[in-house]
């Protein structure tokens, strides 16, 4: 199965999330500076006595740029030194205990992994991914709030700040001690997942004798014996069994079954006189290559979605068969250098819908196409059947000898005001009908290494449905140990978002108000797709409703029986209703902001479902990371500042 | 507080706790097995409890260790996993994420075991709900079985709960072999390889009978004492329904002869005296409980009491009878008087009314009626008697109803002779020979199956007027049209299943609405009221094409009487037509009967024949022989032309356009040829008036329907 989430892409997601950060950044300077700065006015007396503005003014903004001059003149040896401070803390409370645990759980998870299952790799890398992830982030968010207030509860705190050290080293270097402790455990955990899920699915079958039938006629042998081609079965293990097939030559090929297959070599000495060899191709990491899809109506025009089939899952768009109705993937950036071998192998797996039966024995029809955008031309390339909830692959030959058709064809683009643009303008000066053959990197892709890949439903009446993530070039392949760990880095990085709002949280809050608050970042950031979804009021994804997703609002309906496609009736109270749940709204948004997207740092989707995490995504992460570190930083900073002074 | 009274409170929470403890203890103690009597003990008073009804894990299946260290791991909070667990699967199933939903659901099978909802529900969902996601039918197929395996795991936690066995029966049965894949379905589970492992090694077994198997386990459990959680009376029918279905199945896929016998011969046994005769509870408390097959015999026991109080005086009831008849209104008095195989709907409706409203007469009131005190109240005993069993008699009627007893039973009794058996296997030869593209043995094949069946309704009488054979073998004959459409011809004459499709067609509400149309318009054109009259014949027609929609054979005249009757309409709209010297409107749904009626007519055929003849004698060339040759043709057809028109006088006014222009290319084609010959048209010309009145308004609605055409695009 693809991934089924949109996958950003850093060129485009880059940009606005610095433009986005740089403001709350400045924002929240800008605050905090006018607030302190009231604040030292109101503490320094000015109002009892106006000329005093001048001094503590001076005096507020000496001391704001020692405390600026603390953050930059960091000493890395005494930060060293507080995170090995930081790391036997750690220790000290037996954090190795998180080991015994997990494996426990990994012992009991024996009695729910069904090895059976249809993909027994995304059973047990969820099972062993989900739990090394929870067990991880509350035993790090249980250590790093609990480590500083217990510190300055226990006033051993002081035998650290009568050395030299400023706030912000101490905040580093907890923070660093606990991201190194942190990361020991998710190597370690990330290699016991390893060992757990390879030795788990780790089988092998034989060939059961008594299965074996002949397949066809006899075929004559040049010593004027016959031979027959055999078709039969293995034997059962982890509930499947593989269809074998046995050619003249002798040699045993298995069908895929659950997603992998067996290298079968000729022994003699083994019962079938065939040795199996173990799962081939279930651990995967497919590096894959993603374009931006759009789709063309049945009309001919481009549009954004396709049609709703009335699916309450609204992932995916369909469109309709036998008609100009198409999806359109355009992929940027190909390069010959980067795409190895005499194809482009193109991987799919299409949603299908039918209107009537059809011909049950069979899939739907559809066409593989490319076309060049620049130019228009597009060459059909073939004719498939579709099969739902499997991965189908094609290929896109570099020469292109043997097509279905090639032809012009124009996008169209329907403006608000009705007016129509084509794309491109001119039709080219040859018709490509009467070409042979085509070359990709010269036809059909752009200069600047663009091509379209366009997907047709050939049947009437019946639909296919696509998103971004089904289709997809393939452009390479992985290790398994690789991309686990590289899923883990997933896990990683939200670990250190833990430990640095749950260090900043503990330098002004108690330890039990500091666990709450953490907790509920933490909580926040796994449902953030939710919270932002009840932020901006779309809870009911892709489904008008005059409801609007605010607590009064919720409440009204729950005890009003109002329904959630109901329309409410207008009143005074109605609108303060609104008014107030604006405001709640308002409030859940900015939080939205401030909370981590934790849900989308997990790779756990990627290593799960057999594709590579890419080195954009992991950069992408580690920069969500920086963004959140550095404001959480600063603000840890000034308030253990302002504590230390307090106290 | 002082210290003595700390103390005495302190005391007083310690006796609590014990007095509490000692409770808990007393009911909860887990009861000790032990193979020496004298050491084994029963438990607490829960434990006894719940050893009495049955309770216990190792009572109700197998016993899962896993599954319980699960459940204490949960800390109580039992309820609530599953509530997130159900919530998640449904999303799961929302986001087609079927590996994560398969382990939702074991993990709530583990939490749960014993809650039959999740088994039930659960199984449904991946059977029915899960499996239609799938395109291909044999992936289909695989999560129909992941639904019954998932049952079958419920059984094994729930050994004793029959509705379990029940659903498995049903999926096996029902969803297998009443999908729109059956026939795939049934292959896939028949496959003598068994590629899903569904038979455990042994030769493949029918799905409908291995449903029916699990049904038999399931009753067992019930008559072993098990409640039953669901209708007892459609419960207990599955299982002979399974048999039913079996025979039907295998007929359908070609199995016919001793094996068709059997299967049907048991199904009557299975059907009638085993379901039959078991004890059902009626769901009325006058007669809690009934037997299926015991309503004849009430029913005769209340005819032989009636008869011992008519007997007492004799003539009484037919006295009363007529008596009530003069309440009745003219129409009330026509239905109840038409015998019951002749009514119309409506008139059925009334006659039933009537039983129960002004015709209703019961024993008593015809007991009190009689006129000798002594014989009055032996009646009146007899009387109360009757209508207690009347009761009862109704009570299973009214089960029976539920599902459809009378019918199935019959069902199974002709099915199983040897002709019904033989004219369903002509039927499927004839279809296989239409698959085969072999038309002309699927007619003659289809021919002997309908003179087949013709045998069966004639031993069988009762059954022309069942609607559901009438509706059965209708829906037969439609599907046979299709060979004769290939072969371009219609229904013989003699077609031996013309009164079926008629008692198909009478039983249209749309033949009833149009007989009264028919009457109305009668009596309009009696009164010269022909605007009246043409108004009733339009709707008629309208009901003639609804009636055309669901009967299509009578297209092909599967029934000449039905097709008579349109002409009839046809006349009668002519006449009104003539009176009010107007034309046929274009488009009449019922011109494909009226102008394949006229084509059937030897004097069509042959005229047709000629015509080709001559047009072909003249494709060669127009030498003088090869004129006159043409020319005899024309003059042998002409006569035959004027006789149809004669035969079908509204054909004058256009009632069909085809058949007009296939005349009039006669007229034009030998007068072209009279031209030629530079000569005129003869004197006694036969088509005179018609080429005279009829062809030039041929001509003119052709070219303003073309003009028509034209504006509109």
């Amino acid at each position: 199965m693809p991934i089924e989430t949109d996958i950003p892409q850093l060129d485009h997601w880059l940009l606005p999330s610095l433009g986005i950060w740089v403001i709350a950044l400045a924002g929240l300077a800008i605050l905090l500076f006018l607030l302190g700065w009231v604040w030292a006015l109101l503490h320094g007396g000015v109002i009892g006595a106006p000329r005093l503005f001048r001094p503590v003014t001076r005096r507020f903004l000496s001391r704001t740029w020692a405390a600026i001059a603390d953050l930059i003149f960091i000493s890395p040896r005494r930060v060293g030194a507080l995170a090995w401070l930081g790391i036997k803390e750690a220790i000290r409370r037996r954090v190795i205990i998180v080991f015994v645990v997990f494996l426990a759980t990994l012992l009991m998870a024996g009695w729910f992994l069904d090895p059976a299952s249809d993909n027994p790799v995304k059973l047990y890398l969820n099972f062993v991914m989900g739990t090394s992830d929870y067990l991880i982030l509350l035993l790090i968010l249980l250590v790093t709030v609990f480590s500083l207030p217990t510190d300055i509860q226990k006033k051993t705190i002081y035998t650290v700040l009568t050395k030299p050290v400023r706030p912000s080293e101490i905040i580093l270097g907890r923070v660093l001690g606990f991201t190194l402790v942190g990361t020991v455990l998710v190597v370690g955990m990330g290699l016991i997942s390893y060992a757990f899920v390879v030795r788990g699915l780790a089988h092998t079958h034989q060939i059961d004798t008594s299965t074996l039938r002949p397949l066809g006629d006899p075929v004559p042998q040049p010593d004027g014996s016959t031979k027959t081609m055999q078709q039969g079965w293995t034997t059962k293990v982890n509930g499947h069994r593989h269809r074998v097939f046995i050619d003249l030559q002798g040699h045993a090929r298995l069908e895929m079954e659950q997603g992998h297959t067996h290298l079968a070599q000729a022994d003699a000495s083994q019962e079938g006189g065939f040795v199996l060899g173990g799962p081939e191709g279930l651990l995967t990491a497919r590096v894959a290559k993603y374009g931006n899809l759009v789709f063309r109506d049945r009309n001919g025009f481009d549009e954004v979605k396709g049609i709703s089939v009335g699916d309450e899952w609204t992932y995916r768009s369909y469109i309709e068969g036998g008609s100009e109705a198409a999806a359109i993937w355009t992929f940027s950036g190909l390069n010959q250098a980067e795409l190895a071998g005499d194809s482009v192998p193109v991987e799919m797996s299409i949603g299908v819908f039918r209107t009537h039966k059809g011909d049950m024995k069979r899939g739907i029809l559809g066409s593989l196409a490319v076309r060049n955008p620049d130019t228009g031309l597009l060459v059909e390339l073939e004719v498939f059947e579709s099969k739902e909830f499997s991965i189908l692959q094609l290929q896109i030959p570099k020469k292109i000898e043997r097509f279905a058709a090639a032809r012009f064809v124009q996008r169209r683009t329907r403006s608000p005001d009705g007016s129509v643009t084509f794309s491109p303008q001119q039709p080219p000066a040859s018709d490509p009908a009467k070409q042979k053959a085509f070359d990709l990197f010269r036809d059909l892709v752009t200069k600047d290494g663009r091509l379209e890949v366009w997907l047709q439903c050939l049947e009437g009446g019946q639909y296919f449905g696509m998103a971004k993530p089904d289709l997809y070039l393939r452009v390479g392949e992985g290790t398994f140990f690789t991309n686990l760990m590289k899923g883990y880095a997933g896990t990683w990085c939200q670990m250190v978002l833990v430990i640095v709002f749950g260090v900043t949280l503990s330098t002004f809050l108690s330890a039990p108000v500091a666990m709450v608050a953490t907790l509920g970042i933490l909580v926040g950031g796994l449902a953030h797709t939710f919270l932002t979804q009840v932020a901006v009021g779309q809870i009911f994804e892709g489904v008008e409703t005059p409801y609007q997703a605010g607590p009064i609002e919720s409440l009204v309906r729950l005890v009003t029986q109002i329904g959630v496609m109901e329309e409410m009736p207008e009143s005074v109270a109605f609108h303060v209703m609104r008014a107030v749940d604006t405001g709640f709204r308002l409030w859940l948004e900015s939080m939205s902001y401030a909370i981590p997207p934790l849900s989308q740092m997990s790779f756990a989707q990627f290593v799960m479902n057999g594709y590579d995490v890419s080195g954009e995504l992991l950069l992408i992460d580690l920069l969500r990371v920086l963004g959140y570190f550095v404001p959480v930083f600063f603000l840890g900073h000034f308030f253990l500042k302002s504590r230390e002074v307090a106290a | 507080m002082t210290w003595r009274q700390v103390f005495l409170r302190k005391i007083g929470y310690l006796a609590g706790i014990a007095v509490l403890l000692g409770l808990l203890a007393w009911l909860g103690t887990p009861p000790a097995p032990s193979l020496d009597r004298e050491k084994s003990s029963p438990g607490g008073l829960l434990a006894q409890v719940r050893d009495k009804a049955g309770l216990t894990p190792s009572q109700l299946g197998e016993l899962d260790p896993g599954g319980e260290a699960v459940q204490l791991a949960t800390l109580g909070m039992r309820g609530v996993a599953i509530h997130i667990l159900w919530t998640k699967a449904e999303d799961y199933k929302k986001k087609k994420d079927w590996t994560n939903l398969s382990a939702a659901l074991e993990q709530m099978a583990k939490l749960e075991p014993h809650f039959i909802t999740v088994w039930r529900h659960q199984g449904w969902n991946l059977s029915y709900n899960v499996s239609v996601e799938f395109d291909d039918y044999r992936e289909r197929f695989r999560w129909i079985l992941r639904g019954i395996q998932f049952l079958k795991t419920g059984i094994r936690y729930n050994q004793r709960e029959p509705v379990l066995y029940g659903d498995v029966g049903w999926f096996y049965s029902q969803k297998i072999g009443r999908a729109d894949e059956s026939a795939l379905f049934r292959r896939l589970f028949l496959d003598p390889n068994d590629p899903y492992e569904i038979h455990g090694g042994r030769p493949p077994r029918d799905n409908w009978l291995v449903g029916k198997d699990w049904y038999a386990a399931a009753e067992k459990l019930v008559d072993e004492g098990e409640v039953l959680r669901t209708t007892p009376l459609v419960f207990f029918s599955h299982r002979p329904m399974c048999q039913m279905n079996y025979a039907d199945a295998i007929e359908k896929e070609g199995t016919f002869g001793d094996a068709a016998i059997r299967a049907w011969q048991t199904s009557l046994h299975e059907f009638r005296d085993e379901f039959g005769h078991r004890e059902l509870p009626s769901g009325y408390k006058f007669a809690p409980f009934i037997r299926m097959e015991e309503e004849e015999q009430i029913r005769r026991e209340i005819d032989e009491l009636a008869q011992q109080i008519d007997a007492m005086q004799p003539g009484l009831r037919e006295e009363m009878l007529a008596e009530r008849r003069t309440d009745l209104t003219p129409e009330e008095l026509a239905a109840v008087t038409t015998p019951a195989e002749q009514r119309t709907p409506l008139q059925r409706e009334i006659a039933a009314a009537m039983q129960l409203t002004k015709l209703r007469m019961t024993h008593e009131q015809v007991a009190r009626r009689i006129r000798d005190p002594e014989k009055r109240k032996q009646a009146l005993a007899l009387a109360k008697k009757a209508v207690e069993l009347e009761r009862t008699a109704d009570a299973i009627a009214h089960n029976r109803n539920i599902i459809n007893y009378t019918y199935w039973r019959r069902h199974a009794e002709v099915e199983q002779t040897p002709e019904a058996v033989a004219a369903r296997e002509l039927m499927y030869r004839s279809e296989e020979a239409y698959h085969r593209n072999d038309h002309i043995t699927a007619q003659e094949l289809f021919y002997q199956a309908a003179r087949q069946w013709r045998e069966v309704l004639d031993k069988n009488p009762d059954l022309q007027y069942d609607d559901y054979v009438v509706n059965d073998l209708a829906e037969f004959i439609n599907r046979y049209m299709k060979i004769l459409d290939q072969l371009d011809t219609v229904f013989p004459e003699d077609f031996a299943l013309q009164s079926v499709v008629r008692r198909f067609v009478r039983n249209l509400a749309a033949h009833e609405s149009l007989t009264r149309l028919m009457k109305q318009a009668r009596q309009a054109v009696e009164k010269q009221d022909y605007a009246a009259a043409r108004r009733d014949l339009e709707e008629a027609f309208q009901e003639w094409s609804n009636v055309l929609d669901r009967a299509k054979s009578l297209k092909l005249l599967s029934d000449r009487e039905t097709a008579r009757e349109i002409m009839d309409t046809t006349a009668l709209y002519d006449q009104v037509l003539q009176a009010l010297n107007d034309t046929f409107p274009g488009q009449m749904a019922v011109a494909d009967v009226i102008r394949i009626q006229i084509a059937q007519s030897p004097q069509m055929k042959r005229t047709k024949q000629d015509m080709a003849q001559a047009n072909y004698i003249l494709l060669q060339g127009t030498g003088p022989a090869q004129l006159q040759n043409a020319r005899k043709l024309f003059e042998d057809a002409l006569p035959l032309a004027a006789e149809i028109l004669k035969q079908y006088p509204h054909l004058m006014r256009l009632s069909e356009r085809k058949t007009v222009q296939e005349l009039a290319e006669l007229h034009e084609n030998y007068r072209r040829l009279l031209d030629t010959l530079q000569e005129a048209l003869p004197e006694n010309y036969p088509l005179r008036e018609f080429a005279d009145k009829v062809i030039p308004k041929l001509l003119q609605r052709q070219s303003s329907s073309t003009t028509g055409t034209g504006s509109g695009s």
